[in-house]
């Protein structure tokens, strides 16, 4: 079961990537929404974690590489500036940011296919797509 | 049920992500600003990311840059076209934030990026007329074709870098306060000139000088604020030169009466530090036989790096050395026959005239009985999400009126207007130009010509053994005192009559003592004769590159590169023994006793370890700040406070002096009470360091504190605790935020230039790039790089191996 999860949060986090490269940091959204209303259950909570987890893991491997192959000089002078104990927080930070945005979008996804299966008509409420 | 939970967890997702998209208060845009993929992660590099090779089509020909191991770039061109668009393109990839940054601080645009919180700056600013200046600048451009095609070229090199920008590439900074790079134009050029003219004079002390003379009277305004000690050495010594001259007299007016002027500057200034020490010796001084060249211009200490280092190649010309970015060619360096090097030359070339208006409209000023209609221009202060706001500024026949009703100045009817000569129309660019292209002293004189304003003092030094010193700028002929305290701005005849020919300034050529050197001491003294006053000169750094330079013989790189860092203080030197004589030993404990011993056998060095300089620096500020306690901190008022050195002049040769008397403490004090409640005072704040600071050694460098701070003031961007010694004063003028901006040391030997230089900094303006910062250690320690000086047939060959980069620039 845990299977198909995997699944779906791998092909997110390679369809960001891959959107990434493209469009401002806000498309990771788009993935994660579509991936809410497509494969919508009653349980919630794994819904918003393969969008966390999936962005988070995108974000933070992403940047631990960058850390890692540069010497991180950067990130060592933004831990300074947002008062931060040292630079993999600010990693971990950015996969937190990512995270929570990609986790709240699916679960927005999902909540929508959940709200506009009960309601009939469907109503349309206002997505996160800007 | 189900939709309304779904509308509200969208709508919070919506309103998260549209959060982290802006920039709220002083956090840049959260999501924008850590996504790996384009936010500032992408700024980190391992080295600079540096292309094999770019295509530029708007190039005319092919060329190449040579990147050396300091990130230094040599650049080549087949013509003057591409070797500008070279180097507007580099300097752009390397600094492109900084120069965009200080082209909107100087045209008051700040606010269009951080809100509220610079209005008053950008205010000041336009005032001020930077932008207005910038314009003339253009103006009397345009007519100069070569000119116009070299600033052209270069801006659209910088545009031409800033066109190839994804936001993934933007310099961090953008990101972090969340705005676009905007393109370059001539003005912005033109305002990065009148930026650094600001920052060199823009320290006028005219206000305070009226309030103090009002105060004291003209007696004992002239004894606290004499023009120039008698003990001074000024750069040009030997009055004879002045014999022939046929100079233009001018005529002061009759009937002048005293005015009062602004209680206090609504404006802040730059440090009044801004200086420099630059000096050639001769080959009959040196080792080699060659002349030598050394320049440490003294600024307020800024990351990205105030300058930038290149070289620029062509057929017909071969210049390296320091530009700023922004503006096209090379400001202080050296091509293959001659080297020049400047300091500021810190003549008063800004005057305040009191403007009386007719009535509270303020259309309309008093000239000669006459009202005369100002002209008026709006402008439109953008401010981040808010609305813009409008200041109306008014063009008298002297200047901007930077003061009236609506800033600083509460009288409906009275402004103050400023005559600056960076309001007129100049064109040094072409005098850069012409300069880089020099050939011999010649050359290099001509083309100072065109040089008005900042005034600075060029050191020069040439492959046939020419040594030189020219004082230049366009400077207002005046009367004595003309410019030291506010002019009445309702009559004509107060106006500058002219300026001083340009033949007429001063240079000293070939001196028999075998060397020139400036530090911002005076020029020359009073048999120069036009009068030039300056409102800060300096007595002690000049002084000591005389002692260091007037004996010496056989002079080595290292010893020249040395005196660079020297840490020695001639002001303690001839202060000290007096201070302890006054020291009232009997007041002291033992342990304040000690630190008077120590003092006695101090080698008078402000050395990086030492802790003894502290304790004197501390005691001979509080000496200071208790004999002017009543010009100190006044609350409405601002007052001109004597100069430390004028200050023990007087203590050391006019003891009586009535001032010494503290007016709010009832009982008369003389030298010793002075002296010994200063120590205390020192002692007691060296004490309360060492409470706040109980890991940190007592050392002077550690003490001092030096920091090179961000331009943009992002707090992990700077580099801070320097460790280097020296302070104001002393050649190794480092102090806490301000000092020297680079050294440079340049030998003219036959075969062509050496060169050896060193920042506080480095090559690039990327916080996330090595370069940043890696010349900084040198720094610390007072030592020098060799930098490399290429031929012209260099490019033409293999590139060499220890470069960092070779680039191709293709079509």
């Amino acid at each position: 079961m845990y299977n198909n999860y995997i699944i779906y949060g791998a092909s997110i986090a390679i369809g960001c990537s891959l959107l990434q490269l493209f469009f401002p940091w806000w498309i990771i959204a788009f993935p994660c929404f579509a991936l809410g209303v497509l494969k919508q259950k009653q349980n919630f909570l794994p819904i918003f974690l393969t969008g966390f987890i999936s962005i988070a893991l995108l974000w933070g491997v992403y940047a631990a590489m960058i850390q890692i192959y540069t010497g991180s000089e950067l990130s060592h002078r933004v831990a300074e500036m947002f008062r931060l104990p040292s630079n993999d927080f600010v990693g971990i930070i950015s996969a937190l940011i990512g995270g929570l945005t990609g986790g709240l979008s699916a679960l927005c996804g999902a909540l929508i296919k959940w709200a506009s299966v009960d309601l009939k008509p469907v109503e349309k409420t206002n997505t996160s797509s800007d | 049920m189900r939709s309304s939970i779904a509308g509200i967890i969208s709508a919070f997702t919506f309103f998260c992500i549209v959060a982290l998209d802006s920039k709220i208060n002083n956090i840049p845009p959260l999501g924008r600003f850590l996504d790996p993929f384009q936010g500032f992660w992408q700024n980190e590099v391992k080295n600079e990311k540096l292309p094999e090779s770019i295509q530029l089509p708007k190039m005319i020909s092919e060329g190449v840059i040579y990147y050396d191991s300091l990130l230094i770039p040599h650049i080549y061109s087949e013509n003057e076209h591409d070797l500008y668009y070279l180097q507007g393109y580099v300097t752009a990839r390397h600094r492109l934030w900084q120069m965009d940054f200080q082209a909107m601080a100087a045209a008051g645009r700040l606010s269009e990026v951080f809100g509220n919180l610079t209005v008053k700056y950008d205010k000041g600013m336009r005032r001020q007329g930077l932008q207005y200046g910038a314009e003339q600048f253009i103006k009397s451009i345009k007519n100069d074709k070569k000119m116009m095609s070299v600033l052209n070229a270069y801006t659209n090199g910088v545009n031409a870098y800033i066109d190839q920008l994804s936001y993934a590439d933007y310099p961090v900074e953008y990101k972090f306060f969340n705005y676009k790079p905007e393109y370059w134009t001539p003005l912005k050029t033109a305002l990065i000139f009148k930026f650094i003219q600001y920052s060199l004079s823009g320290p006028d002390y005219d206000f305070e000088n009226t309030n103090s003379l009002q105060h004291l009277g003209k007696k004992n305004f002239d004894l606290l604020f004499p023009e120039i000690l008698p003990f001074q050495e000024p750069i040009a010594n030997n009055d004879s030169i002045w014999d022939n001259l046929e100079v233009i007299e001018v005529k002061a007016p009759q009937n002048m009466k005293l005015l009062s002027g602004l209680r206090k500057h609504a404006v802040e200034k730059d440090d009044p530090d801004n200086g420099s020490n630059n000096w050639v010796v001769s080959g009959s001084k040196t080792k080699s036989g060659n002349p030598i060249l050394c320049n440490d211009p003294h600024l307020s200490l800024t990351m990205p790096s105030i300058w930038f280092s290149n070289q620029l190649t062509h057929p017909k010309g071969n210049v390296m050395g320091m530009s700023i970015p922004g503006i096209p060619c090379v400001v202080v360096g050296f091509n293959e026959d001659i080297a020049w090097g400047v300091t500021s030359a810190r003549r008063d070339d800004r005057d305040w005239y009191k403007i009386l208006f007719q009535d509270k409209s303020r259309t309309h000023y008093l000239i000669d009985n006459y009202w005369s209609k100002a002209d008026l221009r709006i402008e439109e202060i953008k401010i981040r999400d808010k609305e813009a706001l409008l200041d109306t500024v008014r063009y008298t026949r002297w200047g901007p009126i930077v003061y009236d009703q609506n800033f600083g100045n509460s009288d409906q009817k009275e402004g103050y207007a400023l005559r600056w000569t960076a309001h007129d129309g100049s064109r040094e660019l072409r005098s850069l130009y012409l300069i880089n292209h020099a050939k011999d002293y010649k050359d290099f004189d001509k083309g100072l010509s065109y040089f008005s304003g900042p005034a600075l003092n060029f050191a020069f030094a040439s492959k046939d053994s020419t040594i030189a010193m020219n004082i230049q700028g366009r400077f207002p002929n005046r009367w004595k005192n003309q410019g030291k305290f506010v002019l009445d701005g309702t009559r004509l005849d107060t106006k500058w009559q002219g300026f001083i020919p340009n033949e007429h300034n001063i240079r000293v050529i070939n001196p028999k003592s075998g060397y020139v050197s400036s530090a911002n001491e005076h020029p020359a003294n009073n048999n120069y004769p036009y009068y030039h006053y300056g409102q800060y000169f300096e007595y002690y750094r000049n002084r000591r590159i005389h002692q260091l330079l007037d004996s010496a013989k056989d002079l080595t790189i290292e010893e020249l590169s040395g005196m660079m860092n020297d840490n020695y203080s001639l002001f303690a030197e001839e202060n000290l023994t007096f201070m302890l004589d006054h020291l009232k030993n009997t007041d002291l404990s033992d342990g304040q006793k000690s630190i008077s011993e120590e003092l006695r056998t101090w080698d008078y060095c402000y050395s990086p370890q030492n802790s003894v300089s502290i304790y004197f620096e501390e005691w001979a500020k509080s000496v200071s700040d208790i004999i002017w306690d009543e010009f100190h901190n006044h609350p409405s008022k601002e007052y001109a406070i004597p100069t430390r050195v004028n200050t023990f002049y007087l203590l050391q040769h006019k003891p009586d002096l009535i001032f010494i008397d503290e007016l709010e403490t009832a009982k008369k004090e003389n030298i010793e009470d002075i002296m010994t409640e200063a120590f205390l005072a020192a002692v007691k704040k060296v004490d309360q360091w060492n409470t706040k600071n109980p890991t940190l050694d007592l050392t002077w460098a550690n003490y001092k504190n030096t920091m090179v701070q961000h331009l943009g003031r992002l707090p992990g961007f700077n580099i801070e605790n320097v460790q280097n010694g020296g302070y104001r004063g002393i050649v190794n003028a480092t102090k806490e935020k301000h000092g020297p901006s680079f050294r440079m040391l340049v030998e003219m030997t036959p075969q062509g230039p050496e060169a050896y230089q060193v920042m506080p900094g480095g090559q690039s303006g990327n916080a996330g790039s090595p370069y940043y910062d890696n010349m900084i250690s040198k720094f610390e320690k007072g030592e020098l790089y060799k930098v490399i000086f290429f031929e012209k047939d260099d490019y033409l060959k293999e590139p060499p191996q220890e470069l960092l980069k070779s680039e191709r620039i293709k079509i």
